[in-house]
């Protein structure tokens, strides 16, 4: 308490052990301020006074109670990096956001070209179908006019004429027939339509068994009616004929005949 | 225990403040396991709840792990520094003081007479600072207790006891040099 430094040894101890009041505490802290040997002795004193620690017996804390401090320091050292070290962060960010720009347009673009070929290939499907169908048709209008042609040219074809009845006197009417080819070629003179509800409708009387349809003739004015009809090959006929029926056709002739022809 | 942890073991507080600032856990785990136990019996003493000593104990290592850079071998040692700063945090609570008042206790330097840096030390310590308790009259010794491990001044101390104010003071002080006396370091 003498050479410019008021305070004894004791003191700082006391001060240590933190017996003083606020302002004896704060009186020694303005001193030890400007004082490095008293600070000194604080450091001193603040030392003794923690020995006192040592008094109690040592307590081993729960292993929890490291495990939450490691997990407090991870959890700081990954915070730390994430704000000492961002630029690799954004790098990644940049390079994603790089390839997304590449990836995301390329991805839509890759969709709407594959559903673009789907439905293409759809259409091109249906459109090829179209075609072999049009082909099978073609195909068979081929046929037809080859058949047509073998009816007309072939040796066995047969050329049957139609008389007709009373009503349709002056009318002609005739058939060329292919039984191996099932065949005939149809047409007349007649330029009457069929009476209202009424259709002309043409039959095959067949050696054997009922009638054949061979079809509804359709006169236009002032031309009669032609067409090719098809039955089955090998089909012996007997006669043909031409029956006013119902229009649309009957499956069996109930109507008068107008135009009968026998083999 | 593993090659490292024996290494750590060896290894003086300051090399290990050295690796914490270097931010390597193991240090601080190296330090941890070093004073725990000191530390966290001085809480259990002061705050008598063992959940809310390891809270401090934990707080006060995180603070040795935020600020390693800031320790200075020139002002002190680092196991005088943790049992001051435990204590002073575990009577704040006790006494519901602002724990912001604790926080500048970093600054502070704390002169150990004695290293306590290995078991051994520690252990020969106990039984030197508890003869000094010892040596001292139960009234000398209560007073001590009361301020040290419950934060009393000398008048709540007064209070407490029903002894007169002077009376104490006179006591703590005739304590608090008879501890010197007993604990200081070889030399001294």
């Amino acid at each position: 308490m003498t050479n410019g430094h008021p305070y004894q040894d004791a003191d700082y101890d006391l001060y240590a052990l933190g017996a003083l009041r606020g302002e004896e505490c704060a009186a020694i802290e303005s001193h030890v301020a400007s004082c490095d040997e008293c600070a000194q002795k604080l450091a001193q004193a603040r030392g003794r006074i923690a020995l006192l620690a040592l008094a109690v017996e040592p307590v081993e804390p729960s292993p929890g109670a490291k495990e939450a401090l490691l997990r407090q320091l991870h959890a700081t050292v990954e915070g730390h990096e994430g704000r000492r070290a961002p630029e690799p962060a954004r790098v990644r960010f940049r390079a994603a956001g790089w390839w997304t720009a590449i990836w995301a347009p390329a991805a839509v673009a890759f969709a709407c070209i594959t559903i673009f070929l789907v439905v293409e290939n759809r259409k091109i499907a249906q459109q090829i179908d179209a075609m072999h169908a049009d082909v099978a048709q073609l195909q068979a209008q081929v046929q037809d006019a080859q058949s047509n042609v073998a009816l007309f040219s072939a040796k066995d074809t047969v050329r049957v004429a139609l008389a007709p009845s009373k009503d349709f006197r002056g009318a002609n009417a005739s058939v060329r027939y292919n039984a191996r080819l099932g065949k005939a070629f149809y047409s007349d003179s007649i330029s009457t339509p069929a009476p209202p509800d009424k259709s002309y409708q043409l039959w095959l009387v067949p050696a054997d068994g009922k009638p054949i349809s061979a079809g509804i003739l359709s006169p236009s004015a002032g031309a009669g009616s032609e067409m090719f009809v098809s039955v089955p090959p090998g089909t012996t006929a007997k006669a043909f004929a031409v029956t006013v029926e119902p229009t649309g056709g009957s499956p069996q002739p109930t109507g008068p005949k107008i135009l009968v022809g026998g083999m | 225990m593993n090659a490292v942890a024996a290494t750590d073991q060896r290894s003086s507080d300051w090399s290990l403040i050295e690796r914490v600032v270097a931010r390597d856990e193991t240090a601080l785990a190296a330090l941890y396991d070093r004073y725990s136990g000191l530390l966290c019996g001085i809480l259990n003493r002061i705050l008598r709840d063992a959940q809310a000593a390891e809270e401090i104990l934990q707080d006060v290592f995180f603070q040795v792990w935020r600020n390693a850079a800031q320790f200075d071998p020139a002002r002190g040692s680092i196991a005088g520094w943790l049992v001051v700063a435990a204590r002073n945090r575990a009577i704040s609570r006790l006494r519901r003081r602002n724990p912001g008042e604790t926080e500048e206790l970093i600054e502070n330097t704390v002169v150990l007479p004695f290293n306590l840096e290995s078991e051994a030390a520690q252990k020969e310590m106990l039984g030197k600072v508890r003869g000094a308790l010892q040596d001292l009259s139960t009234e000398q010794r209560e007073a001590v207790e009361l301020a040290y491990f419950e934060g009393l001044t000398h008048s709540e101390i007064a209070a407490r006891t029903g002894d007169p104010l002077g009376t104490v003071k006179t006591r703590l002080r005739s304590a608090v040099e008879s501890l010197k006396t007993k604990l200081s370091g070889p030399g001294k």
